[in-house]
């Protein structure tokens, strides 16, 4: 066997202790309610589960998940963007940041299920209830963190580069945005799992055609398989998303991981 | 004392004064209804006059809640984190679905909790501690692996075993490291006890709000917001009070 057969086999290997706890949990799950006879509405088996999730999907939640996955990522976009352009104003001058962040640090601590019934009564039950709810849980943790990042940029650094003779606008674009890039997509990665739960919150309190509204119906109707189907598609979708900004992440910050790997071998 | 020390309070303060003012302002001017929006006075005032008979009773039942769901939280985290510094195959195992839980709506389990723990105070103890736990899970791991290689090599050579290193040396340098994620589990711990009240309580703010918001009675529920922040930043300073305390006294210093 190769040397490349043989990493292959140790990241394989890294695996199997996740992948015999999964099991492990799954079968206990299956077996629990059969062991001690529990109804099936309150703990259904977890092969009833997954049937619902593959056989109710091109009739329920498919479509329903389109309409939710659209509120998701409208309000992502919203919400990240806003937070980026805000971080970029709020710390162009000392004090305005000394104002304003302070403030924006403590609304986190607003909570988003209060807040969205009023969004419902100002702007009705259409879609875009929903997308401003995605987008308000989405702007804190990205304008943040964007906001820690810009002004993570070392004094000595600016200070080269104004010896260079770079003007103020290169100072920010080459100096400071990439110093503060791998600070923003800790918020933004944070703010693609927040999205989908934003989303579902939304339609919670503001009905519509998406995955909330299913959950909604399944809690009157105390219908765990439905719940937890449901739960797994939104969980799915929130996995999904983190895992592509993290290949965006990727690709754009392929320097900075490469030299932070350098700095850790000595 | 300089006027640096006090500026960025000062600052602060005066920006929220300006909104608050403007918010005040502009509810008068435009005249909405204040189902709509009510004015900042109209809010606070309705956080007085409700308190009494209202709103105390159900923060204090909400706050109760909370407490014991970070509680829980801690214990768990902590312990989680530990277990995963010190063995590779428990971090290997539990460590995925320590970070996937974190994708999962807390209001789409809420239901879930409720069926199979009731109405009482269980399932709040259990939605708050799921909100929690993360971020302290995060640091406690961190706070484990951040001594130096020298120091753990110097307390195997004087053939210290493992337990001692754990409690001597690993588990006290990962008190600030502990510290810093229970800081950022409290600001959530509110909002999960009321995640779980607003899917199935009698008692507490959540209860409070939904009954409010379904007579368009939207001071009574700006005054609960107000109610549910400031827990949330007491809870954050009586933290950091203790935090402050704690380092003093492991380390000297208030670092």
């Amino acid at each position: 066997m190769g040397a490349k057969g043989k990493s292959r086999l140790r990241r394989l290997a890294a695996f199997w202790p996740a992948l015999v706890l999964g099991v492990g949990v799954l079968a206990f799950w299956e077996l629990f309610g059969v062991i001690f006879g529990l109804p099936a509405h309150i703990l259904p088996p977890m092969h009833e589960v997954l049937t619902a999730v593959v056989v109710d999907a091109q009739s329920k939640y498919i479509p329903a998940g389109l309409i939710t996955l659209q509120e998701i990522v409208l309000g992502f976009l919203f919400g990240t963007g806003g937070g980026i352009i805000a971080a970029a104003l709020i710390t162009s001058t000392r004090r305005l940041d000394a104002a304003i962040m302070p403030t924006m640090a403590g609304l986190r601590a607003v909570p988003i299920l209060v807040v969205a019934p009023l969004f419902v009564i100002w702007f009705g039950f259409g879609i875009e209830p929903k997308v401003m709810v995605a987008a308000f849980v989405c702007f804190f943790p990205v304008l943040i963190s964007t906001g820690v990042g810009l002004k993570s940029t070392p004094d000595d650094e600016i200070a080269l580069f104004k010896s260079l003779m770079a003007s103020p606008w290169q100072v920010y674009l080459k100096l400071k945005i990439p110093n503060a890039l791998p600070h923003i997509f800790v918020g933004v990665k944070n703010a693609a799992v927040l999205s989908v739960i934003g989303a579902i919150v939304g339609e919670w309190v503001g009905g519509g055609k998406g995955i909330g509204v299913i959950l909604i119906r399944a809690n009157i109707a105390n219908s765990s398989v439905e719940l937890l189907a449901g739960v797994i598609y939104i969980a799915s979708a929130a996995v999904v998303l983190f895992l592509i900004i993290e290949l965006i992440e990727r690709v754009a910050l392929g320097w900075y991981f490469e030299s932070r790997a350098a700095e850790e071998k000595p | 004392m300089k006027w640096s020390r006090f500026e960025r309070p000062v600052l602060t303060i005066a920006v929220l004064a300006i909104v608050v003012g403007a918010w005040e302002f502009g509810v008068w001017i435009t005249e909405i209804p204040n189902y709509l929006l009510p004015s900042p006075s109209e809010s606070v005032v309705a956080a007085f006059t409700e308190a009494d008979e209202i709103l105390i009773p159900a923060a204090l039942l909400t706050l109760e809640e909370a407490l014991w769901g970070l509680l829980a939280a801690t214990i768990v985290g902590v312990t989680i984190g530990i277990g995963s510094a010190e063995s590779k195959t428990f971090e290997r195992a539990i460590m995925p679905y320590v970070v996937a839980s974190q994708a999962v709506p807390m209001l789409a389990i809420a239901p879930l909790l409720i069926m199979w723990f009731g109405f009482g105070l269980a399932p709040k103890i259990i939605a708050t501690a799921l909100i929690c736990f993360f971020p302290i899970v995060v640091n406690t791991y961190a706070g484990m692996r951040s001594i130096e290689r020298d120091i753990g090599n110097l307390m195997t050579s004087l053939q210290a075993t493992r337990l001692q290193v754990l409690v001597k040396v690993k588990f006290p340098a990962a008190v600030p490291f502990i510290f810093a994620g229970f800081k950022n589990a409290v600001v959530f711990a509110v909002i999960g006890a009321l995640v779980a009240e607003w899917v199935g309580a009698t008692g507490g703010l959540g209860p409070v709000i939904i009954t409010a918001l379904g007579v368009f009675e939207t001071p009574l529920v700006f005054a609960a917001i107000l109610y549910i922040v400031a827990m949330s930043i007491a809870l954050f300073l009586i933290t950091t009070v203790v935090e402050r305390g704690v380092n003093l006294w492991l380390y000297g210093r208030p670092d």
